[in-house]
């Protein structure tokens, strides 16, 4: 089963996708990082991407977002061609991303660094006048409660712990409310108590958002019960359910020669 | 809480200070008496005549620069943009006042066999006002333009800067290499700007009368109030929390849909039009301004102020502007050889062991208020409150004589010990508090 579908139906360009890559190739001095012949997403699909390190799945966030630009190829958002937009711009359109490192701002407490969140104007003079809704409080508050962050409210996000940083860009992330969520490496460096409560929350995000994850930690994509898609040296190796992938034999050669390299 | 809490060298403490905060309290206090003291007590004691006019025109020019550490603090403190050419915008707003006091209608010093004009045009063989002058015999015009002219260089510049993606140290570099530039442009005398002198010769009384002294005076300390209340509106803002967004991670920033150049013009505008009221205000007060306002070292000098005062709070930058200053004139008085290595020394220290500044000490002593530690408190914010005693005395320049009689051996006055101690032994204590700190975590 898992043989005929890579070869036919996955990788043909779904009408209904809301992210579409087709053709795509990225090239870092001489070396291609990303070649993809057909990367689609549909709208409020969760969807996994696993691949050995330097696989690209950093870069194919990278190319969606809009931080890299592809050398050759298409990625279009919601029918709309993004190739050479800019960053900021595609971020207008509905494109939110976590990065792998979390990244949030230190200067600023929890409450403030959720506020800049908040999908209202980017402009400078409005910002000079504008004023928190209470409902838009009420809204704050209640992710920061359900990611155990409520008590930490008011402190600057310099002194959260890791995982408290991890989830403060998660929440930030889901109240943007963007079209696409792109999650890098949610579950990096965090205990499994940790990981266990980000997998809920991704799954709690599940159908009513679209979604893309990158993950490595097999127990946390096993969790998450979504169609995989592996990338290996920047190509798409195997698609579908994280069952069918594992037993692939392209996939099993990919990570059991990464492994006799690193022996 | 966090294990790198306490071991960092000038770590910020996590609670941000709430109120009902014994050190929020005397922090809201002191700041009401510091408003009262310049708009009230100090013009008082100054029309009483206990003040001499001297002090009080140098206070006034103090508060002057304050406006431009303020501006300082919002583009570096705040944003993370390290301005090297903030002195050009204040001199931008010194010349433009200046032209007006040196034209006859601003009650110049003009005489007649000079054409009426103001003097150094007889350089250039010139016998009538120049076109481009012409405007700046009304005083309404000359503070428009004195304010608008730098904020729009500004603007304009930051503009062009910021959208080729230029930052951190070459931001620096070519905001640099604009104030030589400009520096160059204004010692040429073909610019018919008084070249290498600038311009002066202004309405005498403005800094010799006591009214006018007064009275100038009060102006600026109003605007430092005014910009003071500004500023701190400015960074609660939404725009504010942006402007440190910007600071901590920009491409962060760009991937939640902001536009970070906008927002470092608009701050780049800001701090102009901080340093150009600066200048504007300074201008008539000093009775000269030229390009030596606006040396290579002097905007580096500025950025110190803030340095000293510590960055990233408002009132760091206001107390770092006037301390060093008053710091300066009281060793220069009469040892100004010194001075280049008692200010290298400050710079070397803040840098070195104590990047929050003289904000730092407060935020330590405000810490240990606030586990009780009322004894350590009091004596970790002691040598800092002796320094202000001794900057509060020089200020109003009430040293009693024996202070400034050289001492027999070493041959200068007791003062200078007094202020070279105040400003070493914040630095001292507060790098023995940090050891304590981590000798105690260690065990
Ligand atoms: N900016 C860059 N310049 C050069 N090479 C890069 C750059 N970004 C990524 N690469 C290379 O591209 C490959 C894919 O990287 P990445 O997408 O980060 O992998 P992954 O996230 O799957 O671990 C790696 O070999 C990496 O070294
Ligand atoms: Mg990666």
């Amino acid at each position: 089963m898992t043989a005929d579908r890579e070869s036919s139906d996955v990788f043909l360009p779904g009408p209904l996708d809301l992210v579409q890559l087709e053709d795509v190739r990225v090239v870092f001095d001489g070396f291609k990082a990303l070649d993809i012949h057909y990367f689609g997403v549909d709208r409020n699909e969760l969807r996994v991407v696993i691949g050995p390190n330097g696989a690209g799945k950093t870069t194919l966030c990278d190319v969606i977002s809009g931080k890299t630009k592809p050398v050759a190829g298409r990625v279009m958002f919601d029918d709309v061609d993004i190739t050479h937009m800019k960053d900021t711009a595609i971020a207008g359109l509905g494109v939110g991303r976590k990065f792998q490192t979390p990244t949030v701002f230190d200067g600023l407490t929890v409450f403030e660094n959720m506020e800049l969140a908040l999908p209202a104007s980017r402009g400078v003079w409005r910002n000079l006048f504008a004023r928190i809704s209470g409902a838009d409080r009420d809204r704050i508050d209640a992710i920061l409660a359900r990611v155990r962050l409520l008590g930490v409210r008011d402190v600057l996000s310099r002194s959260l712990s890791h995982g408290q940083r991890q989830w403060l860009e998660i929440s930030m992330l889901i109240l943007s409310g963007p079209k696409l969520l792109l999650v890098d490496e949610p579950a990096a460096g965090l205990t499994d108590h940790e990981t266990a409560l980000t997998a809920e929350l991704l799954t709690e995000l599940k159908g009513q958002h679209t979604i893309i994850v990158i993950e490595h930690d097999m127990e946390f994509v096993r969790r998450l019960a979504s169609r995989v898609t592996v990338l290996c040296e920047g190509k798409v190796l195997a698609d579908g359910p994280l069952d069918a992938v594992q037993e692939d034999p392209k996939v099993i050669e990919a990570y059991l020669g990464r492994g006799k390299e690193r022996a | 809480m966090s294990e790198a809490g306490a071991s960092l060298v000038g770590e910020v403490p996590a609670e941000p200070i709430r109120r009902g905060d014994p050190s929020a309290t005397i922090a809201r206090a002191a700041a009401w008496s510091a408003v009262a003291i310049l708009l009230v007590v100090v013009p008082t004691l100054a029309a009483l005549g206990l003040i001499e006019p001297s002090s009080v025109n140098r206070m006034g020019r103090y508060l002057a620069y304050v406006l431009v550490a303020l501006g300082i603090d919002l583009i570096w403190g705040y944003t993370g943009l390290l301005s090297l050419c903030q002195a050009l915008f204040f001199c931008l707003g010194g010349y433009a006042i200046g032209m007006f006091l040196s034209t006859a209608q601003g009650g110049g010093d003009v005489r007649p066999e000079y054409h009426d004009i103001p003097q150094f045009f007889f350089y250039n063989d010139i016998t009538a006002l120049p076109a481009f002058w012409r405007p700046f015999t009304s005083l309404p015009v000359a503070i428009v333009a004195g304010l608008a002219v730098p904020t729009a260089v500004a603007a304009l510049f930051g503009w062009m800067i910021f959208r080729s993606r230029v930052r951190g140290v070459y931001f620096s570099i070519i905001t640099q290499a604009l104030a030589w530039a400009a520096l160059l442009a204004f010692t040429n005398h073909h610019l018919l700007m008084g070249g290498t002198n600038g311009l002066s010769n202004f309405f005498r009384p403005l800094n010799n009368d006591r009214p006018w002294i007064i009275g100038l005076y009060l102006a600026t300390a109003v605007a430092v109030v005014a910009a003071w209340g500004f500023c701190r509106w400015l960074v609660g803002t939404r725009t504010g929390r942006v402007l440190i967004a910007v600071r901590d991670n920009e491409s962060r920033l760009r991937f939640a849909g902001f536009q970070p150049v906008a927002y470092k013009v608009f701050i780049f505008s800001v701090a102009a039009f901080l340093a150009a009221l600066g200048g504007l205000l300074y201008t008539p007060q000093n009775g000269v301004i030229g390009p030596s306002n606006m040396s290579i070292d002097w905007h580096i000098t500025m950025v110190i102020w803030v340095a000293v005062g510590g960055r990233g709070r408002l009132w760091g930058a206001i107390v770092g502007a006037l301390a060093v200053n008053f710091a300066y004139a009281a060793m220069t008085s009469d040892l100004p050889a010194v001075w280049p290595f008692v200010q290298g020394a400050m710079f070397l220290a803040v840098v070195l062991f104590f990047p929050d500044g003289l904000v730092g000490v407060w935020d330590r002593c405000a810490a240990l208020l606030r586990d009780g530690r009322t004894t350590r408190a009091a004596l970790a914010i002691a040598p800092l409150a002796a320094l202000s005693v001794a900057l509060a005395i020089e200020a109003l320049g009430w040293w009693p004589a024996a202070l400034q009689r050289p001492l027999p051996v070493l041959g200068i006055p007791l003062k200078y010990l007094v202020i070279v101690l105040g400003i070493t032994a914040p630095v001292v204590a507060g790098w023995l508090q940090d050891r304590a700190v981590r000798v105690e975590a260690a065990s």
